[in-house]
Formats: C-alpha cells, sequence, structure tokens
C-alpha cells in the first residue's frame, strides 16, 4: 500500500560541505518519486531562488545519479557564510 | 474513522491517485490500496500507525462524530471576521486617462476626484478602524479611474498612513491597481521610499491587439509600448508587480503571442493573472465578447500551463480561502471620491451596491448592502447545492456579485470558471510549484 504526503510542503535542513566556491547539498530522493524530482528540477532551473530558502547568489544544479537511484542538488557559488540549506518542497 | 466529506480523487497513470482535501489544502498520492483505505473500504485499524497519522493529521480521515460541515461553517465565519490585516481601497478618482471598450465605470467618469478635506476623513477612519480592530497590519491599495493621474493626493495619503503605522507597529503595504501608463521614473522614484509596494499593471494582448483595446481617451492610439516601459522600469526595483491579462472572445487565441512578446522585452518569470472578463453587474451589459464559462475555463487551463511552462509565476494555489474574496470580508473597503464605501472593484459606482458611507462626524453609516453582503452563507442558500459540493470550503459559495446579477440576491451560489478546473490547478501546482504563489 503506498499512502504519500505531498502537500503541506516538507522542509528539509540539511548541512553543506562548506568551502569557498561550492557547496553540495545530497538529497536522498528515490527517481521513482515523480512529484519531487519535478519539484526539483524546477528548482534547479529557477537557480533556486524560489523554493530555497537562504541563499543568495548560489546557482543550483541538478544531477540524476540513476547508479544510486538518487538526484544531486548541487549549489555552486560563495558558500563561506552558509552553514545550512533549508530546502521546501 | 471516517473518510472526508472533502476528497477529491483525481486518477494518475499506472494505477496511482492524487487525494485533495479541499478542506484542509492536503494533496496524497496513493496507490489502489491506498485510495481504498481513504475511501473506508478498508478498516483504519489495519493501516500501518504512520499512515493512520499521516490521514488523520491532514483531514483526510476523521472522527466519526466529527461533523465537518460545522467545521466549514466555523472556518467561514472566522475568516469572515479576521480584522487582523485590513485592507482598504481609496478609489482616489473616477476619472481615467484611457477608453477601453469592456470598461463598467464609464457611467462613472465624472471630473470628480478626492480632494484634501475628503482625504484626512478618509485617513481619520482608516486609523480608527486599525485602533477598534486592534489590527497589526494595513494594506492600502488605490484604484481609479486611473489613480495615478492625481499622483500627489496618493502619496501624500500613503505617507501619512505608513509614519502612522511605523509609530503603531502596524504593518504597511502599499498597492496600486494602474493601468501603467503614468508609471514614470519620478512617480517609481517616489514609489521606492516605500517598503512593501504592489502593483498591478494590465495588458490585453500583445502588442497590435493590445492597442485596439487599451486606447488613450484623447485618441493617442495604443499604450502597449508605454505599459512595457513602466514594466521594465519596476523591474529594476524591489516591487512586488503583477501583470493581469484580460481575456475574452476576441483576444483569448492571441495571449500566447503576448507572453512571447514579454520574453522578448525581458519580463520573463513576472507573475501574472489571467482575468476572465465576466459580466458581473449591469454596467458590463455594454460589452459583448464574453465568454461562456466552460469555454473560458478550458482556455484558461491551457493559458495557465503555457505561461508555466514558459517561466512566468502564477497565482492558482489550489489552496484557497474560505471566503470567495476578501470583499466578502468584513476586513476590506473601497472608498471613493464621494465618500461612498463599496465592498468590491466591479461594483463602484453602482448605489444598489454601496454598502454605506463616511459622514463627517457619524463616520462610517452602513447601509442595506453592507449588512446584506456581510450575513451572506452558503449554508443559507435557499437552493442547497453548494452544501453537496466537496469545492465548498474553498469558495465559500462563489461570487456574490455574480450572484445578484444572476438571480437578483447575493444569497445564491455562484460557481466561478476555476471550480470546473480544480484537478488542472492542482497538477499544475504539483508540477510547478516554485512557481505558483498563493493569492
Amino acid at each position: 500500500m503506498l499512502i504519500r504526503l505531498i502537500e503541506p510542503a516538507r522542509a528539509y535542513t540539511v548541512p553543506l560541505n562548506v568551502c569557498s566556491d561550492t557547496c553540495q547539498v545530497h538529497i536522498s530522493v528515490p527517481l521513482g518519486d515523480k512529484y519531487l524530482v519535478l519539484l526539483l528540477r524546477r528548482l534547479a532551473e529557477m537557480n533556486g531562488q524560489k523554493a530555497v530558502i537562504g541563499f543568495d547568489g548560489l546557482n543550483f544544479e541538478l544531477t540524476e545519479l540513476p547508479g544510486e537511484g538518487r538526484l544531486l542538488l548541487s549549489a555552486k557559488g560563495d558558500s563561506r557564510n552558509v552553514k545550512l540549506c533549508k530546502v521546501v518542497f | 474513522m471516517k473518510p472526508s466529506l472533502f476528497n477529491l480523487i483525481f486518477p494518475e497513470s499506472d494505477n496511482l491517485y492524487l487525494v485533495y482535501n479541499t478542506l484542509h489544502g492536503s494533496i496524497f498520492e496513493v496507490d489502489e490500496q491506498g485510495k481504498e483505505a481513504i475511501q473506508g473500504k478498508i478498516a483504519f485499524n489495519f493501516l500501518p500507525s504512520e499512515y493512520q497519522e499521516l490521514l488523520t493529521t491532514n483531514g483526510v480521515m476523521i472522527d466519526d462524530d466529527l461533523d465537518e460541515m460545522k467545521e466549514v461553517q466555523v472556518k467561514y465565519e472566522r475568516f469572515k471576521y479576521d480584522k487582523r490585516n485590513l485592507l482598504f481601497t481609496i478609489l482616489n478618482s473616477y476619472e481615467c486617462n484611457l477608453d477601453c471598450p469592456y470598461c463598467y465605470e464609464k457611467k462613472n467618469k465624472e471630473e470628480i476626484a478626492l480632494d484634501v478635506d475628503k482625504a484626512r476623513l478618509i485617513i481619520q477612519f482608516i486609523t480608527q478602524q486599525i485602533i477598534k480592530n486592534h489590527s497589526t497590519g494595513l494594506s492600502l491599495f488605490f484604484f481609479g479611474g486611473e489613480p495615478l493621474l492625481k499622483p500627489h493626493l496618493l502619496l501624500n495619503v500613503a505617507s501619512i498612513l505608513r509614519q502612522w503605522c511605523q509609530a503603531n507597529l502596524v504593518f504597511f503595504e502599499l498597492g496600486i491597481v494602474t493601468n501603467g501608463t503614468l508609471l514614470s521614473p519620478e512617480i517609481i522614484s517616489q514609489l521606492k521610499e516605500f517598503e512593501n509596494v504592489f502593483i498591478q499593471i494590465t495588458l490585453d494582448g500583445p502588442e497590435e491587439v493590445h492597442n485596439k483595446r487599451r486606447i488613450y481617451r484623447e485618441g493617442k492610439g495604443g499604450t502597449y509600448s508605454e505599459i512595457i516601459g513602466a514594466l521594465q522600469r519596476c523591474q529594476q526595483t524591489n516591487f512586488k508587480i503583477k501583470i493581469r491579462i484580460n481575456v475574452d472572445q476576441e483576444n483569448c487565441e492571441q495571449i500566447p503571442l503576448l507572453l512571447d512578446e514579454l520574453i522578448d522585452h525581458g519580463l520573463q518569470g513576472s507573475k501574472l493573472t489571467f482575468a476572465a472578463l465576466t459580466p458581473l453587474t449591469k454596467a458590463c451589459a455594454l460589452y459583448g465578447s464574453y465568454l461562456e464559462t466552460r469555454r473560458m475555463s478550458s482556455i484558461l487551463a491551457n493559458l495557465w500551463e503555457i505561461s508555466l511552462q514558459k517561466g512566468f509565476r502564477l497565482d492558482i494555489s489550489p489552496k484557497a480561502t474560505p471566503v470567495y474574496c476578501g470583499g466578502l470580508t468584513d476586513a476590506a473597503y473601497i472608498i471613493d471620491p464621494y465618500l461612498d464605501l463599496y465592498k468590491c472593484f466591479g461594483s463602484v459606482g453602482l448605489k444598489e451596491h454601496r454598502i454605506g458611507y463616511l459622514h463627517r462626524e457619524k463616520g462610517f453609516i452602513e447601509d442595506r448592502a453592507y449588512y446584506e453582503l456581510l450575513a451572506r452563507n452558503p449554508f443559507h442558500f435557499k437552493k442547497k447545492s453548494c452544501l453537496k459540493c466537496k469545492l465548498l470550503p474553498t469558495c465559500g459559495g462563489g461570487c456574490a456579485l455574480g450572484a445578484y446579477n444572476l438571480y437578483g440576491t447575493y444569497h445564491a451560489g455562484c460557481c466561478d470558471v476555476f471550480t470546473k478546473i480544480i484537478e488542472k490547478r492542482v497538477r499544475l501546482f504539483l508540477q510547478y510549484r516554485p512557481q505558483i504563489d498563493e493569492h
């Protein structure tokens, strides 16, 4: 049986790998989770301006890792002052 | 436990279903068995505990003794009389520099405008209302005619009320519903003094179509290039901008072209709202190009999808409020230059819909329409069809003015185009959520 809540939106707070000009947010999202995958795609297309809170001036990219069965959301930019990323979806 | 009365189930591919609960706004994806559970065909106690919790906390399954209709009624009344945030719209002039064919205010286009003396009365009335209701937010909107024909008074009133709000720890927002032709660099620069500015500007189609409809009153032709210029200038500010696009029989097929033009003008990502031109009062009978509701529904759904695909933002979240619109709450008023009060932009200047007037000494004197509109409640309509509708928690019986136009009374249901395309709305919301805001 499958009963999966899509809305209200869930918020994930994940630590970043802090370095000078790049950071990566690893979110384990099953590739079969259609709406989440769609949403993350939109999020990456929009450079995270709307759906990712706490980042100004970072660009987001989304990579599918079918071998690992998950998506990788990468944020590129100056992340020195950013310790946590709140992703709302 | 029993299933909520307000679960809508939409089939997906691969034996999956979307479940949208209109009372709580929750959305689930379920399989065939999950659907049966939500329909009460599987004993609730047999469900895994995490599913039990998800379904109950999100209103999809409810206690056996809970009467959800009473819950809807309480939420409706609570929302109607929630005055924490007040919305006052000042119609500072019925005069307009445009001559659009569908304008329902044409009869009101007298050279009357607000003067300083009346503005003082309005400011006093607004501050008194904030104090009396312990409100913590004021949205001050200007509407017309064209409100920017009289910019100095507008800016003065806004400035005085902003200062008053700052001194009294009240959140202040300034909104202007304008045709955009007078949003000069000077006006924009003055508006930048305000922290929270919302501006709505209307376009009627691509340049060629727009310029045949939204034309200057004095015969100077179309307004498209001035409006695009204003939108581009606003883009350089932190104003919240909404482009309203009127849709009717004449322009509906050309709207996608407008979207491409907006992108060419660097306005991709703007927030749009599509407004179906609808005959709401007798004043609208002069115009004949309205679309029939069913056709309008499919056109709107199509325009939403195209806009989202092209990267625009929309205000079509399915999480609607229990009351159809702000005008039907006791927290929103429109005041015109005669100091007459109304509840809806569509009814301004029509005395039968006037809800009262501002008396110099006695303040707000209510008319019959005030009580008629606030007493409106879908639970008391003669026809009970709204009470059987799963969308009731999201529309509250629909538009009161539309009902009056159809049945001669506010106390009747009036379904609008959105109710016909709720499924599409939910699907687009899920697919394009970062681009979709609440109303």
